[in-house]
């Protein structure tokens, strides 16, 4: 039948053995993964391994099958009764047939576990008591019944505790058995310490705490604004604390990594970039807590104080903004002063360096106060711009040169001086130089 | 076994929730009663005696009629001798809507209990006739559970037990409080139930599925007092209330109009039947119209909002404003409460506390230690509840005045979870297997007698 299916179908008549054929190449693959010893055994399981390849097979449901149906389950209305009552009181229910007999609920009934005294014990070890105590022999019987009644409820115990003429509180009930219960045990014989433990109550205790309670409760809506409030200002203070502590460690961490930078004078080590975010962030930080950052203390002027200074320095300054790449970057934390001189512009290092060695000085000044730095800074723009106002003259000098011998050479007139501007050109001492600035500025 | 997973097990309990306005009966076990029916009783303008001797066909109506259960027997174990009319020869009762708000001349409406305790025993009977005709079962087989008010006196509690071993023959009973069924129908063993149905606003609260009686709060100012105060403001506003048994047919008018209509001639009409079909058409205003206002009166913000149509049973339409409000507001700012003119000023009735005021004395005359548990649980039931705008206001007012607890309401979004809330309780509590230990049985009783009114806590 199935070939004139394939026929209808205009499958291949060997359309079967294809699968098989997968089914065959599935296996050697499977024989070959087992052999393959690439990977740990239990390591491959852990993977799950190949995905498996399951054909599907479309397939019809077979029917059920209900002849082979078990019975159903018989229920039976039965009656029962319960142990946990003191009566036989026969209730019904329904109940699966094979269920036990005895009653499911009845383990339920669970009873409190008190402390209970017989009449010798009472004569014995409580009588002469109870006289101090103000409590009678009766009065004690009927507390212990409603505890036993409530199952220690307290609050229920107290509520309905109804003794002729009473004016006892929750707290006198309290005392009183415990008391009485406590003393009951130490007869019976010497229990554990533990054992005891849940019998003390100090009554003082309990009327203080709840007199506490009472005062809380009455808290006014606007205390209770301002004790959270406060509790709120507090945690701020322990965590703006606990930063400041994180950012002093920070500081100190930075004052002896710039010493170690200062002795091989690199660019950007890898903290100073950290230095920089640390910056960046804390600058998005301090605008929306400018008005925590009022209060700070003087080590936090170290940091992003420094940056605010900056910035002024920059508005007071807009000519030092054009040149950027002489703007001052003052990094977080402590620094050398001199680390932050301004660098001469690339192209002239070597000749300001020169310059400087000329007139008998280092490269950095060797006492960086602030007043020598700036004073160094100066100089050092001066030289730069000797030396660029120089590099000017020579150009326009060279030129002023060539246009002479042109009208020499043109009108074959007189020569003079032509000879001088090379030999000024290589003569680059201060002293010449200042005599050229001079001339210059008396030209101008 | 199943039971291990839900604890329930049925034993075909019985449970009645009788109410000062409407009567909740049902099978433990499900999750609404099988019969609601005014707490009513009307009797025959000749008192019934007539139907005496009538041997009364069976099941003519479910309504009205006592079923024919006359095979109680009377056991009298203390010589009482209460009882000598048998139940076949018991004079003729109506019971039941269909019963009670139809008009018959000269009959009589009573009302059995006053605020919530049973007052007239005879009255009393038959409306549990009522409950076990209509859900047609005999009360001799099954466990009966009924609920009844926190502050029920000792003697009706006896009275009770009584009347359920004696004249109805039930093999067990047992009395719960109603506030602690609702705190159970709510799902919680402590609560605060402010219950507030037709005649009683009580704040009880419940520890560990017990009542403290000693802060126990309560007041008759509830639904029918609203609607009472509803009927006052409408005679200021004059406003009549004609109820719709006097009414054979009317017109429409235009909003305001005085009402078209012409009377129906009902001659020899009880006073108590003219005065709850009154109570009846100003309950449908007061439920269609009145809303709580969710935060303190003020009367400029309340009168912004929406005014609501409505139509008397005599034709008279009028669109309500900031009336709504104030109507409702004598429940939580007394000094809104109107006095009935009429009454002679010196047997005026005091006024009432706030609903809140009612929930903070019960709570505040607990223990310091309970209160933390019981503001987070303030279950609110009671069909007065319902009004728009109670749960939202009394939470509101928690809020402001104890502001250093945790406040929760706990109110049921369902309009028949909040009425029928005792009532679920109850039936939660008969189907649990634990609770089978609990029951009063005939036999305890024939031991202790009354007394083992007692064991019930």
């Amino acid at each position: 039948m199935s070939s004139d299916v394939r026929d209808i179908l205009q499958l291949p008549a060997d359309a079967g053995k294809t699968t098989s054929s997968i089914r065959n190449a599935v296996k050697a693959e499977r024989v070959k993964e087992k052999k393959s010893d690439g990977l740990n055994r239990e390591l491959l399981s852990l993977t799950g391994g190949a995905p498996p390849m399951v054909l599907a097979k479309k397939k019809y449901k077979a029917r059920p099958n209900f002849s082979k149906r078990t019975a159903v389950s018989p229920w039976v209305w039965r009656s029962f009764t319960n142990p946990a009552r003191r009566d036989n009181l026969e209730l019904y229910h329904w109940v699966k047939a094979t269920d036990a007999e005895d009653y499911y609920f009845a383990k339920f009934n669970e009873i409190v576990d008190m402390v209970d005294y017989t009449e010798e014990e009472y004569n014995a070890h409580l009588k002469d008591k109870a006289a101090s105590s103000g409590w009678t022999r009766e009065e004690t019987d009927y507390l212990f019944s409603l505890c036993k009644a409530f199952d220690l409820r307290w609050f229920v115990i107290f509520d309905r505790y109804d003794w002729p003429n009473h004016t006892r509180t929750i707290d006198d009930l309290k005392e009183r058995y415990y008391q009485t219960a406590r003393a009951i045990l130490l007869a019976r014989g010497k229990p554990d310490k533990k054992d005891l433990t849940g019998y003390n109550f100090d009554k003082a205790r309990e009327i203080e705490r709840k007199k506490n309670l009472e005062i809380l409760y009455n808290r006014t809506a606007e205390q209770i604004k301002e004790e959270e409030y406060l509790f709120m200002e507090l945690r701020r203070r322990e965590q703006k604390e606990e930063r400041m502590q994180r950012e002093r460690e920070a500081v100190w961490q930075l004052l002896n990594d710039n010493e170690v930078r200062l002795a091989n004078r690199e660019g950007l080590t890898p903290i100073d970039k950290n230095v920089e975010k640390l910056k960046k962030r804390k600058s998005v930080g301090s605008t929306k807590r400018a008005s925590s950052e009022d209060v700070s203390s003087p080590v936090m002027e170290v940091g992003p104080s420094n940056s605010a200074r900056k910035r002024s320095k920059v508005k007071e300054e807009p000519a030092a903004e054009e040149d950027s790449a002489h703007k001052i970057k003052y990094p977080v934390g402590a620094f050398a002063r001199s680390s932050k001189l301004p660098a001469p512009k690339t192209a002239l290092v070597p000749r300001v360096h020169q310059f400087l060695q000329e007139l008998g000085l280092g490269i950095k000044p060797n006492m960086p106060t602030a007043p020598v730095c700036a004073k160094f800074n100066e100089l050092q723009m001066n030289i730069q711009t000797l030396l660029e106002v120089k590099k000017l003259y020579d150009k326009v000098d060279l030129e002023l040169s060539k246009m002479r011998v042109k009208a020499r050479v043109m009108g074959g007139g007189q020569a003079g001086g032509s000879s001088a501007v090379p030999q000024k050109r290589s003569s680059l001492t201060p002293s010449s130089a200042q005599k050229d600035l001079k001339r210059q500025r008396t030209g101008a | 076994m199943t039971t291990a997973t839900y604890g329930g097990d049925e034993v075909s309990a019985l449970v009645f929730d009788i109410g000062s306005s409407t009567s909740k009966v049902g099978y433990a076990g499900e999750d609404t009663p099988k019969a609601v029916y005014p707490s009513w009783v009307g009797i025959p303008g000749d008192g019934g005696v007539e139907a005496m001797d009538v041997d009364e066909p069976a099941g003519e109506d479910s309504g009205g009629l006592i079923g024919e259960n006359g095979d109680v027997e009377m056991t009298d174990a203390n010589g009482e001798t209460r009882k000598t009319v048998s139940k076949r020869r018991k004079p003729k009762r109506y019971v039941g809507e269909t019963e009670i708000y139809c008009w018959r001349e000269n009959m009589e409406l009573k009302n059995p209990l006053k605020e919530g305790v049973v007052e007239d025993w005879d009255v009393y009977e038959t409306l549990w006739d009522h409950a076990f005709s209509r859900l047609r079962v005999e009360s001799s087989e099954h466990p009966l559970l009924l609920s009844e008010p926190s502050w029920n006196p000792r003697e009706s509690r006896e009275k009770l037990i009584e009347l359920a071993f004696e004249k109805y023959d039930v093999p067990c009973f047992y009395l719960a409080r109603s506030a602690v069924l609702s705190a159970f129908a709510a799902g919680r063993s402590t609560a605060l139930v402010l219950d507030s149905g037709g005649s009683m606003t009580s704040a009880v609260p419940v520890v560990d599925g017990f009542v403290l009686k000693k802060a126990i709060q309560k007041q008759p100012f509830a639904g029918n007092f609203i609607s009472n105060q509803a009927q006052l403001y409408l005679k200021e506003m004059g406003i009549t209330v004609t109820p719709q048994y006097l009414v054979s047919k009317k017109s429409a008018v235009d909003a305001g109009q005085p009402a078209r209509y012409d009377l129906r001639d009902r001659p020899n009409t009880a006073p108590s039947y003219h005065n709850l079909a009154v109570e009846r058409a100003i309950d449908e205003f007061k439920e269609t119209v009145c809303h709580v206002s969710e935060f303190q009166f003020d009367e400029k913000t309340l009168s912004q909002r929406p005014v609501k149509n409505f139509e008397f049973p005599d034709g008279y339409n009028n669109s309500f404003g900031i009336e709504r409000f104030k109507i409702t507001e004598s429940l939580f700012t007394p000094k809104f409460m109107l006095q009935d003119p009429k009454q002679p000023s010196d047997t005026a009735i005091p006024q009432p506390l706030s609903v809140t005021q009612l929930i903070q004395n019960s709570i505040n005359s607990c223990d310091p230690d309970l209160r933390t548990q019981l503001y987070p649980n303030v279950v609110l039931t009671g069909a007065n509840t319902l009004l728009p705008g109670f749960a939202d206001r009394v939470h509101y007012e928690l809020l402001s005045s104890a502001p250093g607890f945790k406040t929760k309401i706990q109110a049921a979004g369902q309009t028949s979870e909040r009425r029928f809330s005792p009532w679920i309780g109850g039936s939660i509590l008969a189907s649990l297997g634990t609770f089978h230990q609990l029951w009063i049985s005939k036999q305890e009783y024939a031991e202790c007698g009354v007394n083992v009114e007692n064991r019930l806590h």
